[in-house]
């Protein structure tokens, strides 16, 4: 099964996902907040007013973006995703620093903006794409997983049954689409041949051809093991299959198991110190920035420590809050976090702690969901397509087992139909067609009965045959007759 | 059974016979009908072992021969009769989708059953025409 790529991820509709867009407005409009903390804006809400302005500028650049470079390829190349995600941040810089220059008269500092907005987004936007390409993928690897479970119990089901009752099933099969026909047919012809007119003849002589007929296609669909209740080709050549077309749930989809708690914490760390101490310091100095460190520092230690020690001991660890460590990790990492901020004296004006505290508290939640579900993903739905791959492939092994029983018990019901039940329709129906096909002579009225008597004999042969065909007792047909 | 086709075109007899070989006698029937319309004589058989007697008895210059009959295979059969006639030709009726494949190596001609009247008619007559035209003893 084709793994995902990194530019299938990165270069995929996830690129320029609205999804993505919308998820980044909270992050990136605090960081907003926090970068125009003391830039001397008349009202209150030009720094949130300069935001929003700055994500909406940035979705029409990525959707522009994405949709001249999918003119070329469906995929995008990673270097065709990297500019539009840089170019979206150096829109971002310039627009911030034109209302902070033009409405609060203050220095624009392009250059500053556009390249911590570079950075962060370097940092950020990959990983956050990446990871939301292997959620998605891995909702649809969980889908077809279910799907191939269902499938190989239907084929497990199957191959359960012995080749007698495969037989039985088609001669049951055969009965109950022939016998109600074959009642009619038989009541149709003894209750009106004192009065068979022409017409009434070839009307017979139709329907019986029609019964003769539909016995060889359910003849020859046996024969080609596509009997009733078959089911074959629900799992044949579908080594490649990928996608089921079913999504399993958000919910279902979270409950994965980080593999790697430390690397995860050390890039949770790293993440939010690039992203925050920039501005932290330009804003409100270097005691400030060390503030930062020290804060996200200690909460990456927690974030680290505990699912690491918790993997060791043997819990099961995963970021869904249905596994507590995690969790429990994060919240003893805010709170760490928290009094850092806001106690340690590093930086002596605790406001500037409190400003920039839920921003880091956002980073570090932020983070450790990405960072941890891009490294636990990959490795997961590599080993959830391996499964499948499996699946299938036992699957195909066993529809082609089923089938061969079918074919076979199809081929050895097509004998003993072909004389006893299928040669005696034929008789009769040539009976008939030849009879009201010939120019009608008046000397031969007499002989219509004898004909009729011996086609009511045939169809009750038939019948009986049908009955002990059914039962299981080949004795009874007699493959011979032509 | 008895049908009205000795009529159909008024013909004249004729010294040409043909064997039919089925053992359903409804079948036999039916086609000695048809046949006599064209003013061929009929022998029937209802068995392989039968089926070659009659060759051997007399003259034949057609012969249809269902698929499926008692005593042997089809195979059986063509061998009984070009034994006696080493080219008559030959009608194989059968109610299978395809021409029986032990007969790849014969030289004959295949229909299914059931067949309609003016295509067995016709396939008759395409049959005996080198016997009409006296290219064929």
């Amino acid at each position: 099964m084709r793994s995902l790529t990194v530019r299938d991820a990165l270069g995929g509709p996830w690129a320029s996902h609205w999804l993505v867009w919308v998820s980044l407005y909270p992050p990136t409009t605090l960081l907003v907040l926090l970068r125009e903390t003391v830039t001397p804006f008349p009202e209150w809400w030009w720094p949130l007013l300069s935001a929003t302005v700055q994500h909406l500028v940035v979705g029409v650049v990525i959707a522009l973006g994405a949709a001249l470079g999918r003119r070329r390829h469906a995929v995008l190349p990673l270097a065709v995703a990297g500019s539009i995600w840089g170019v979206a941040a150096i829109v971002r810089g310039v627009i911030g620093g034109a209302v902070a220059g033009s409405v609060a008269g203050v220095d624009p500092e392009y250059m500053f903006r556009i390249i911590t907005w570079l950075v962060a987004s370097t940092l950020w936007v990959p990983v956050f794409v990446y990871t939301l390409a292997q959620f998605d993928r891995r909702r649809l690897l969980l889908g077809s997983l279910d799907a191939a479970r269902r499938e190989l119990d239907s084929a497990r089901d199957m191959t359960a049954e012995s080749a007698d009752d495969v037989q039985r099933r088609l001669r049951e099969s055969v009965r109950q689409t022939l016998q109600p026909v074959l009642d009619d047919l038989q009541g149709s012809l003894s209750n009106s041949r004192e009065s068979l007119s022409r017409r009434r003849l070839e009307e017979l002589s139709a329907q019986l051809s029609r019964v003769h007929d539909e016995v060889a296609a359910v003849v020859d669909a046996a024969g080609n093991g596509s009997g009733s209740g078959s089911g074959s080709g629900s799992g044949s050549g579908s080594g490649e299959r990928t996608d089921s077309g079913e999504r399993a749930s958000v919910r279902r989809a979270f409950d994965v198991r980080p593999g790697r708690p430390a690397l995860t914490a050390l890039l949770v760390t790293v993440a939010t110190i690039t992203l925050i101490v920039p501005d932290a310091w330009h804003v409100f100095g270097h005691l400030a920035a060390i503030e930062v460190v020290v804060a996200t520092v200690v909460a990456g230690l927690f974030l680290g420590v505990g699912p690491a020690i918790a993997l060791r001991t043997g819990h099961r660890v995963s970021v869904f809050p249905g596994q507590a460590v995690t969790v429990v990790s994060l919240v003893f990492a805010l709170g760490a976090m928290t009094q850092i901020m806001l106690a340690s004296g590093i930086d002596p004006i605790t406001w500037h702690g409190l400003v920039i505290a839920p921003l880091i508290a956002v980073s570090l939640i932020l983070a450790s969901v990405v960072f941890a579900l891009a490294s636990a993903l990959f490795r997961i739905n590599e080993e959830a397509g391996q499964l499948i791959s499996e699946t299938r492939a036992t699957i195909e092994a066993l529809t082609a087992e089923n089938d061969e029983v079918r074919e076979r018990e199809g081929r050895r019901l097509a004998i003993l139909m072909h004389g006893p039940i299928q040669g005696r329709l034929a008789a009769c129906v040539m009976a008939l067609n030849f009879h009201t096909t010939a120019a009608p002579d008046p000397a031969d009225e007499d002989r219509v009965p004898a004909m009729l008597d011996s086609i009511l004999a045939h169809l009750t042969d038939v019948s009986a045959d049908l009955v002990a065909l059914a039962s299981l007792d080949d004795r009874a047909a007699t493959p011979e007759q032509g | 059974m008895a049908l009205r086709l000795a009529r159909m075109a008024d013909p004249e007899p004729t010294d040409i016979v043909v064997l039919v070989a089925d053992d359903d006698a409804l079948v036999r029937s039916v086609l000695r009908m048809a046949l006599a319309s064209r003013g061929l004589a009929v022998v029937e058989s209802s068995d392989v072992e039968e089926t070659g007697r009659a060759a051997q008895a007399q003259a034949l210059h057609l012969a249809v021969l269902d698929v499926n009959m008692p005593g042997g295979s089809v195979l059986d059969a063509v061998a009984a009769l070009r034994a006696s006639h080493a080219h008559l030709p030959v009608l194989v009726l059968s109610g299978g989708m395809s021409a029986p494949a032990e007969l790849d190596n014969a030289d004959y001609e295949f229909a299914r059953k059931p067949i309609e009247l003016d295509d067995f008619l016709e396939r008759v007559e395409r049959l005996l025409s080198p016997t009409r035209n006296g290219s064929r003893p």
